[in-house]
Parts: C-alpha cells; sequence; structure tokens
C-alpha cells in the first residue's frame, strides 16, 4: 500500500512498513549508517540513523523504523549532526585508526563517515582509548583475518553468518567496551567456518579482511573489475573480479541473480590457479615418454593429418570427442558442430554423468 | 531445475536427497538454510550420510545406499493410504496414474523398513509433511542419479512429485543441482550423442533435416557413443582417436584401471586443457586453453540462466580460448567457417535453438541473465517450468519396482562405498588442487568410516589403511566420522593419488548411461 511521509519538509511517496533510512536513501535524503546492510535484518546499534518523528518519543534510529501514513521525520538539523558527530566520535576512540596501511583505506564506511564529519585528532573530543583494550586478533583462518582494534561492533558480520549464510558461526563475547567478535568458541580454524567470506564482504571497516593471495591488496590499488560467472558449480555466483598487474586479486560477489552476493571459499579465495606456474605454456608432442614443446602451426598441422588419416582408414565412427562442462555454451555449441560436420560422428559427449 | 534458486527459500517444504549440498553447491544451500531458519520451512533429508544439513532438517532419513525407489515408493503407499495425494492435480494434469498403484501397494513401511533400514514410524511422518505442506520442493543431486536405477529413481521422485501436485507451480517442483557450472549448457547445446542443440534427438529424421538445412550438410544419422561406452569402444578397438576438451576421464571415470587401458589402445589422443592433467599425461597431442577469465561466452546453471562470462585479460602463458583453437582446427580440416567471435556463435545458437531464441548477445551484454526458455526478445524467460502444462502434455506416471544395486557388500568386501565432492575441491582437483589456501583446508585424501568400524579394524583416526575393491586399491588415511553409518565409507574423489575411481563400479543405468557411482562394496585392510 502506498503512503505519503514527509522527511525533512519533503513530500514522499512510500510503501507501508518500508524501512525509513532506505526511503530516505532512495529519495536522495542523507542519513549515516554503519550497522545497517540491506541484506540482514535491521540491527539498530550504531545509533548513527537516530532520526526525529513526530508523535515518537524520543530518537528513533531510521533503520529499525518502518513508515506509516502520514510519517513525519526529521532526519538532518543540527542537533542530530552534533549527536552522531559525538556517536561517530566515540566510536573513533575504541577504533585502531592507523588506516595508513590497512587494508580497507579509501573504502571503509568508518573512514567514509569520520571525513565527512570532520573528525580528524584536532576535531575529537575523545582521546583514543582503543590501545589501551585488549587486542584480539585471529589469523588462524587460511582465507581471512580478524583484528579487534578495527572492530565498530555493527554485527554485520554475525548477522551476514546467520541470517545470509545460515551458519551462525560468529558471535560475541564479554560486554560493554571490551566486546569482541569471536568464531565459534575460541579460533576460526576451528570453528565451523566454511570460509564463504560473507563476513568479509559484510564487514564495513577493516576488521575482517581477505589474506592476501599475491600481495597486500587495498580497493584503492584496483585496476580493473570484471564482472562474471563463477567458474565452479553448476549454481552460477556473479562475480567480480579484482585485477591488478594483470592478477586475480580479490573477488567480491555481486548483488544479482542468483546469488545475491553470497560466495563460497572456492568462487570467493579459489582463483589463483589462473595464475599457477603448471599452466601450459604451448602445444606439446609426445615423442616416446616425453613431451615436446611445439608451436600452435604445427600441433594444428598434426592435428588435421592424423584425424584425417584414422578418419579415412576407421570411418568417422573411430572418432570420438569429449565436450567439457566447464566451457561456454558457444565453445560447445561450436565444438558439437565441429564433430558432426567436419569430422561426421555423433560421437560426443561430456562428463554430465560423472 | 523445474523452478529457480530463490524459490528454495520460499518453499514450505523441501525433501532433499542425494545430495550434500553445503558442500557441492554451497550458495543453493544458503536458500535451504534461510527457508528453515528464517521462514519456517519443513525441511526433510533423506541421505546415506548424515549431512550438515541433517541438523537443519525436522526429519533425517538414512537410507542405506541404492534403496531410494523403496522408500520413494513407500512415501507414496503412505500418502495413498491416508488420502493425502492430490487428486485434483492428478484427475487434470496426469495420466497414468491407475499403472503405479499395483507397484505402490507393495511397499507398505514394514517392507520399506526392511529394505532401506529406514524406521516404519519416520517413513509416515516424513510422508504426512511433504503431502500435507502446501508448496513441497524435491531437491536432488547425483546421490539419486549415480546408480544403475538413477532413471528410475528421479521417475520416482517425478511420480511423488504428481501425487502430491508438486510441479509446475512457483516454489514447487522437481529440482536437480546440476554439478558444473556449464554442465546444463553443455547438454543445451547438444554435446551429447543422441541429441542435437536444444534436445532435437539425432534419430528424429525430421528434427535432424532443420540442422542440415541449416549446416547445408547431411549428419550423421546414428545416436553416437557415451563417454562409458566410448571407453569400452576404444578397448576393442573401435575408437581410435579422441579429442577431449577440458575434461579429465582418468580421474572422473568409473573403473579407472580399466580407462586407463582404453586410452592407451587409442592411436591419437589429443587433451585440450589448461593443465597437464592425468588424462592430458597419457595424450599424444596437448593443446594449452585459457581459463574462463580469458574469455568471454555465456554459461547456462541449475537454473537455467543464462550467465555472462568475461574476460578479464588476455589468454595467458600462449594459451588460445577453447573457441579461437576449435575454429583453428576446422580451418585447417578444410572447412568453411563464418565464425570469428563468441558473440557469431550466440547469434545462430539465437536461431537453432529454440528456448534460446531470445537470450541475444545485446541482452546479456546489458545485464539480463534470462532463464530459458526465452522464446523471442521480448520474453522475460522462465521463472519455473510446466505452469500449466507438461512439456508432453499430461505428466506421466511410470510404475517403478525396486531392484537392488549392482554390487553389494559380501564376506570378501564387506563395505558400501559411496564417492562424492568435499567444500574445498572442485572434480578433479585440476583447479583448486592448484589455490594454496584450499590446499591447506583439505590436502590430501581420506576414507570417512564410523567409529565402530574403526574399533573393528583396529584403526586408528588418521591411520594410513588400505581400501581394496574388485577393482583396484587405493592407501589413504583413515577418518572417523559421524556421517556414514556402519559398514558403509565415504571417500571424495578429488585426488589423483588416492583416485576413488580405482575402487568404483563402471556398472551404468541402462536408459541415461550413467555409472553407479554410490554404491560399490570395498574391503578395508589396517597397514
Amino acid at each position: 500500500m502506498e503512503v505519503e511521509i514527509t522527511i525533512d519538509g519533503k513530500k514522499i511517496k512510500a510503501q507501508k512498513n518500508e524501512n525509513l533510512l532506505r526511503v530516505a536513501k532512495k529519495n536522495g535524503i542523507y542519513i549515516p549508517s554503519l550497522c545497517y546492510y540491506e541484506k540482514i535484518s535491521p540491527t539498530g546499534v550504531c545509533r548513527l540513523c537516530l532520526v526525529k518523528v513526530e508523535n515518537m518519543r524520543g530518537l528513533v534510529p531510521a533503520c529499525a523504523t518502518f513508515v506509516t501514513d502520514g510519517m513525519k521525520v526529521i532526519a538532518n538539523d543540527e542537533e542530530l549532526f552534533e549527536l552522531r558527530r559525538d556517536i561517530l566520535d566515540m566510536l573513533l576512540s575504541e577504533h585502531n585508526a592507523d588506516c595508513i596501511a590497512c587494508d580497507k583505506n579509501g573504502s571503509c564506511e568508518l573512514q567514509d563517515l569520520a571525513y565527512r564529519f570532520g573528525l580528524e585528532l584536532k576535531n575529537r573530543k575523545f582521546r583514543p582509548l582503543w590501545h589501551e583494550l585488549e587486542l584480539r586478533r585471529d589469523e588462524s583462518s587460511y582465507v581471512l583475518s580478524f583484528d579487534s582494534s578495527k572492530c565498530v561492533k555493527c554485527q554485520r558480520c554475525i548477522k551476514a553468518c546467520y541470517e545470509i549464510q545460515g551458519k551462525g558461526v560468529l558471535s560475541f563475547a564479554k560486554r560493554g567496551m571490551e566486546t569482541y567478535l569471536v568464531a565459534g568458541f575460541g579460533t576460526w580454524k576451528d570453528s565451523e567456518c566454511d570460509a564463504c567470506g560473507e563476513c568479509v564482504q559484510a564487514c564495513p571497516v577493516g576488521a575482517i579482511v581477505e589474506k592476501p593471495v599475491f600481495e597486500r591488496v587495498r580497493a584503492i590499488d584496483v585496476e580493473k573489475k570484471v564482472e562474471t560467472t563463477c567458474p565452479y558449480c553448476g549454481v552460477g555466483c556473479q562475480i567480480e573480479l579484482w585485477v591488478k598487474e594483470g592478477k586475480i586479486v580479490k573477488v567480491r560477489g555481486l548483488d544479482e541473480k542468483p546469488n545475491n552476493g553470497s560466495l563460497c571459499v572456492k568462487g570467493r579465495f579459489g582463483f589463483s590457479f589462473v595464475h599457477s606456474e603448471e599452466r601450459l605454456k604451448s602445444p606439446l608432442l609426445r615423442e616416446g615418454n616425453q613431451f615436446k614443446e611445439i608451436g600452435w602451426d604445427e600441433a594444428i598441422r598434426i592435428f588435421v593429418e592424423r584425424i584425417k588419416e584414422i578418419k579415412e582408414k576407421y570411418g568417422p565412427e573411430s572418432i570420438a570427442v569429449l565436450a567439457s562442462a566447464k566451457i561456454t555454451n558457444e565453445e560447445n555449441y561450436l565444438l558439437q558442430k565441429f564433430t558432426r560436420v567436419v569430422l561426421g560422428t555423433n560421437n560426443i559427449d561430456h562428463c554430465a554423468r560423472l | 531445475m523445474t523452478n529457480s534458486l530463490e524459490e528454495l527459500e520460499y518453499a514450505d517444504c523441501i525433501l532433499l536427497t542425494g545430495s550434500n549440498t553445503t558442500e557441492t553447491h554451497p550458495v543453493t544451500a544458503t536458500f535451504i538454510k534461510r527457508a528453515v531458519l528464517l521462514h519456517g520451512a519443513k525441511l526433510i533429508v533423506v541421505d546415506p550420510r548424515e549431512i550438515e544439513l541433517a541438523k537443519y532438517a525436522n526429519i533425517y532419513l538414512q537410507p542405506r545406499n541404492g534403496t531410494d525407489v523403496a522408500w520413494i515408493n513407500g512415501m507414496m503407499h503412505v500418502i495413498l493410504k491416508e488420502g493425502l495425494h492430490n487428486k485434483k492435480f492428478i484427475e487434470e494434469r496426469t495420466e497414468g496414474f491407475e499403472t503405479i498403484i499395483p507397484i505402490i501397494e507393495k511397499f507398505t513401511p514394514e517392507k520399506v523398513e526392511e529394505i532401506t533400514g529406514i524406521p516404519r514410524e519416520k517413513l509416515i511422518e516424513a510422508a504426512r509433511i511433504f503431502a500435507t505442506a502446501k508448496n513441497g520442493s524435491i531437491v536432488y543431486a547425483m546421490g539419486i542419479t549415480q546408480h544403475i536405477t538413477g532413471t528410475d529413481n528421479v521417475l520416482s521422485l517425478a511420480n511423488l512429485a504428481m501425487i502430491t501436485g508438486n510441479v509446475g507451480k512457483e516454489f514447487s517442483g522437481v529440482n536437480p543441482l546440476r554439478g558444473q557450472n556449464n554442465v546444463q549448457g553443455a547438454c543445451d547445446m547438444g554435446c551429447l550423442p543422441s541429441f542435437l542443440p536444444g534436445y532435437a534427438r539425432v534419430e528424429d529424421a525430421q528434427a535432424r533435416k532443420r540442422f542440415e538445412d541449416f549446416y547445408g550438410v547431411p549428419l550423421p544419422e546414428k545416436a553416437g557413443l557415451t563417454v562409458v561406452e566410448m571407453m569400452e569402444a576404444a578397448i576393442e578397438g573401435k575408437v581410435k582417436a579422441m579429442y577431449v576438451v577440458g575434461e579429465n576421464p582418468l580421474l572422473t571415470d568409473p573403473n579407472i584401471p580399466h580407462v586407463e587401458k582404453a586410452l592407451k589402445n587409442l592411436e591419437f589422443l589429443v587433451v585440450q586443457d589448461m593443465f597437464m592433467t592425468e588424462t592430458a599425461k597419457c595424450a599424444d597431442l596437448v593443446l594449452p586453453s585459457a581459463s574462463f577469465a580469458e574469455k568471454e561466452g555465456t554459461f547456462t546453471n541449475t537454473e537455467r540462466r543464462v550467465l555472462p562470462v568475461r574476460p578479464a585479460f588476455e589468454p595467458l602463458y600462449g594459451s588460445k580460448t577453447d573457441l579461437e583453437i576449435i575454429s583453428l582446427l576446422w580451418r585447417a580440416m578444410g572447412g568453411e567457417i563464418r565464425i570469428s567471435s563468441s558473440k557469431d556463435v550466440l547469434d545462430e545458437i539465437n536461431r537453432v535453438v529454440p528456448s534460446y531464441r531470445g537470450i541475444t548477445y545485446e541482452r546479456i551484454k546489458s545485464g539480463e541473465r534470462i532463464q530459458w526458455p526465452c522464446p523471442d526478445v521480448n520474453h522475460p524467460g522462465t521463472k519455473y517450468l510446466h505452469k500449466d502444462v507438461f512439456a508432453r502434455g499430461k505428466g506421466k506416471f511410470h510404475p517403478v519396482d525396486f531392484i537392488p544395486p549392482n554390487e553389494l557388500p559380501d564376506e570378501e568386501y564387506p563395505f558400501l562405498l559411496s564417492t562424492g565432492r568435499i567444500m574445498f575441491h572442485y572434480h578433479t582437483g585440476s583447479m583448486t588442487r592448484k589455490v594454496s589456501s584450499l590446499e591447506l583446508f583439505a590436502p590430501e585424501p581420506f576414507v570417512e568410516i564410523s567409529d565402530k568400524d574403526l574399533k573393528r579394524l583396529n584403526v586408528k583416526d588418521g591411520e594410513m589403511v588400505k581400501v581394496i575393491s574388485r577393482r583396484g586399491e587405493i592407501t589413504l588415511r583413515a577418518k572417523r566420522s559421524e556421517r556414514v553409518f556402519e559398514g558403509s565409507v565415504f571417500i571424495p574423489f578429488h585426488y589423483a593419488e588416492a583416485s576413488a575411481n580405482i575402487l568404483t563400479n563402471d556398472a551404468l543405468d541402462p536408459i541415461s548411461k550413467i555409472p553407479e557411482f554410490k554404491v560399490a562394496a570395498v574391503r578395508i585392510e589396517k597397514i
């Protein structure tokens, strides 16, 4: 049902029970947020999206407020700005803001907020406290690292693990300022983590990051992002390959069907084979028990000679082709046409049954 | 799949069988987990191994390997006896219902318990849950199909879907999970011995003529050989040359010693791959091909969605894309070929494959991800199949009786072996085993054995054992597992150093020609 609401004096049409933060965003009204993540249920813990709603007591988090007809909202005023800046200031005092060597430098939601609110060191009310808290690092996973000094306790990872992946591996330990993220009963490696990396993708800061495949890479170092399809199983997850110096350095799940951003351990961390030194580097011809490197022209010539000879001698049914469940539709189409039209046989199959 | 992956999340009941989804299709498993955890769906898991999803299930049934027809018929027995079948759907949408009744009547819960080991109360409960769900979805994979009765198993599941009216609507249907990124596409494109592109039968003269007219040449009339039959023909000396593109039969096929003999018997073996695979090592000529990240084209996923493949860079290390290699070979063979890009090929596919007619290069380029059938460029694609009418008109019931597996344990080979994948590796590992982090997660082969059997064998968790079948033997580490039942073992087939397929049986389903990977008899020896 369509309803009309007012935000900062602007009349806006929305669907009843739509999330207020999302409605504001869609209509170009900025409300800061950190714990809100579209794919999980609203958490309302960072308090950055607090707004004033007529006839509602106190300040309410926009991310956990659902619109009703005639709702009147103040999303931005002096008081809210000050409040949000103080909240951010407190978050920063607990945050290891050593941005200079952080993986997320340039793509960090907290850094963006601090910049927007002008919270350089000289402008902060609260002194840095983060180094007084116990540092919890977990390097035990083979694919990701956790650093508690960068964690903003937004719970996005915890909820992504449960509400998106259905795993529930992550939770908080301790209370108050000492709260920290824990996987399983202690370490990532001994937990039931499947290493899907949903938490990495959900983390707004540099608390959970991928371990480097070749060398450390920040988003800002990436030269090219290529949208393609994962080559592993039949789900066909949509991925974005991050390329630097001709190498796949990171992978993101794309918010498209069928996977809506999710990936598995292979689809997120399993692409270094592309750059493996074991890749075949030239056509090879058998000579006894050895292989000899040959050029493409020679390889093509040998293929044609031998295949023609066998076809002539034994007939087309003496040739068989295995197509591939891993190559593209276009390649498979061409290969079956080649087999039937040029080789003259229906002896073509692939590992659909295996 | 008759449905879309996203529909799984909103089914009221999911019957999952023969699929260890969390490991083989991890992202698909997230839809199932969310259905259970967030939307209150009922999950029934039927699998010889107590897989992770069994923990999410309302009810878990553990049948003996290869007894699927029995428990599916048993569920239908209960449904009919209790009058829970969907009479309206059966009446309006199907035919041959009466033909299955005599067989179904035989499969009483008592008899099913005897064959499968599933306690009768559990079977009855599962049947009630599935039959009373508003929208029930059946999800399966190779655990159903890789049997000599693979076709029977699938027909039985189709019967179950039809008697409960769970097909042809949103959230409900029969949903096989395809294993490889483009196994659906390879089938759609006619890389099958008895089908031309778009599933036109090779032996149907009319269908063939359509392609002959289009290709401008007469096409071979007789259906060709399937993978396993090719190997047999190579041993017999009938097949002399093989051209293997991006496949590794020396790890994937059953009864490896037999495959090795076949490949060695060839006069000319060409392997086109990214790596020196086990099969490539046997080749006379090896052609280096490019990876997915170096090519343009499309893959078709398990829900019939045609997805874009885009190059991140040019082919590495002097390799060429498969498209380029095939084109080069074609021209060198003296053929005329007017194709220079994947776009040209897709244009042709649009013209000859009716279900792909509207899935054009331009639409894919603009970001559309369309599910076939898509008969024209304005068609949005098809979310779920068989709405209102089945492809053949009415859904046909097939009476299916239970046939035991080809090879069962005996005194000499007392254990039931099944094989499959694990999460951290993929198929023959030619890609994943070169990724160091994935190797850290799962560095070496293992055999899952129950605690009781370990004790009986006097073998400790982690000790090396020999596993022996009638075909051969392998040596690998024993792993204590709560997933397998007493008397059964499981081995992943990714590892060349202890290839599970040295042990597997190459008995085939007579119709689909699929090998019985999921049941073989083995013996385990302490070293």
